[in-house]
């Protein structure tokens, strides 16, 4: 396996995605969502009260990408992270052309590799844009006054900006495992509908979960627990326990999600028809 | 996976075990949201409170007759004393509303001039959002 090749499937792969209307479409709505959001809080001035920082929507831009936050943690990451995760394997069985991929002159593992790069690319690069978007929108459209944070202490917007972006690092990994989740999915059934389809519905499962009153600990080794511990970034005290715990264990699975993806890849057989 | 979460779903609903939602994680996150947000408020009002001299103190339980006394749920009330300026002492009722995930939002049941209104005037005549009328917090799971 050599890297140029590992890039040129990627490349390839990047390419083939950039010119679906449907991925196009799904970048520019992490983009503009939150704007939409912002627009539709400000017409209506209504006051998303029962999420975190919901009633400081209208006081402090800090509030816009931590409602984001909570709402895209629980429904919106999981379907972010396996769009493409699980589509990037089953589509080239979808259109029967792994003849042809694997004929050519990139090794199977240069295909595995640099497939899964893109698949995890993408996850990451949608829940960068909502972040992103969702921050400065917040910024520029609601402003930059102070907001209390979960111990009823002022946070500046500076010091906010960096607990936002911490908060935002805290979703990488729960976002990498659901991705993992997907392509591995999408290597073994060879199907796109599985492979998008069950981590959606696992990640649902697991919300419907963290509404039990469950252990802590089982609470955050779950992925649901792994995307909500930025709230212990938010007191005086900032409770870190729950962020590493969570992104041990999706790292961990992560792993053996593209383990098994790997081995199963690897000694496939494909059929020419 | 799905059927080991359900597994484990099943393992905790019957073995019923302790709550980490308890009466003392509750009462220690209301006294310190309430301290903070309580000087904040006197602050906007252009009175001088001195953090270390309120000494407050929380006593928070489950009204359901039924509950246990821990774990999440709409019915939890606190009532909050502290130390005044003229060594009275000065109470407000809060209800709340705590979540499994140790996040809660308390909403002030009185009195009606600190916690009844969601904007007040502060010293300069402006209308500025009242931070005891309602607020959010969180506790540690995992804490003393």
């Amino acid at each position: 396996m050599r890297f140029s090749g590992v890039a040129q499937v990627a490349g390839l792969e990047t390419r083939k995605l950039a010119a679906q209307f449907r991925v196009n479409a799904l970048l520019w709505a992490c983009v503009l969502g939150p704007i939409a959001l912002v627009g539709v809080l400000k017409l209506a001035s209504s006051t998303p009260a029962d999420t975190l920082f919901g009633r400081w929507v209208h006081v402090s831009g800090l509030a816009i990408p931590l409602v984001v936050l909570g709402f895209a943690g629980q429904w919106a990451f999981p379907v972010l992270a396996s769009l493409v995760a699980g589509d990037v394997f089953a589509a080239e069985d979808r259109f029967a052309t792994w003849k042809l991929v694997l004929s050519r002159s990139r090794g199977r593992a240069e295909v595995f590799v640099g497939k899964c790069l893109v698949g995890f690319g993408f996850a990451l690069l949608t829940v960068t844009l909502v972040l992103i978007s969702s921050t400065l929108a917040g910024f520029l459209l609601i402003g930059r006054d102070p907001m209390f944070n979960l111990s009823g202490t002022l946070v500046e917007a500076k010091g906010g900006a960096a607990l936002i972006l911490l908060s935002g690092l805290s979703q990488v990994l729960p976002v990498m495992m659901f991705a993992s989740l997907a392509l591995m999915l999408s290597v073994v059934s060879r199907n796109s509908l599985i492979g998008v389809g069950v981590p959606v519905l696992i990640g649902l499962l697991l919300q419907l979960m963290a509404l039990i009153d469950l252990p802590p600990l089982l609470r955050m080794l779950l992925p649901s627990g792994a995307f909500a511990s930025w709230h212990g970034l938010w007191l005086d005290d900032p409770v870190t326990t729950p962020i590493w715990v969570g992104a041990g264990a999706c790292l961990l699975m992560t792993l053996t999600f593209v383990a098994v993806a790997g081995i199963v890849f690897g000694r496939r057989d494909v059929q020419v028809r | 996976m799905t059927a080991a979460s359900l597994g484990l779903l099943l393992l905790v609903t019957v073995s019923g075990c302790q709550s980490s939602i308890t009466q003392a994680r509750v009462e220690k996150a209301m006294v310190t949201s309430f301290g903070h947000l309580f000087v904040l408020q006197q602050r906007q009002r252009g009175l001088s409170v001195n953090a270390a001299d309120l000494h407050p103190t929380a006593d928070c339980a489950r009204q359901n007759r039924r509950s246990t006394g821990s774990g999440p749920g709409d019915d939890w009330v606190c009532n909050i004393q502290w130390r005044t300026m003229n060594a009275t002492t000065g109470g407000a009722a809060y209800s709340l509303s705590v979540k499994p995930d140790g996040c809660f939002t308390a909403d002030g049941d009185g009195p009606a001039d600190l916690n009844g209104d969601a904007t007040i005037a502060d010293v300069n005549g402006d209308i500025v959002v009242n931070p005891l009328w309602a607020f959010d917090s969180c506790f540690p799971l995992l804490s003393h």
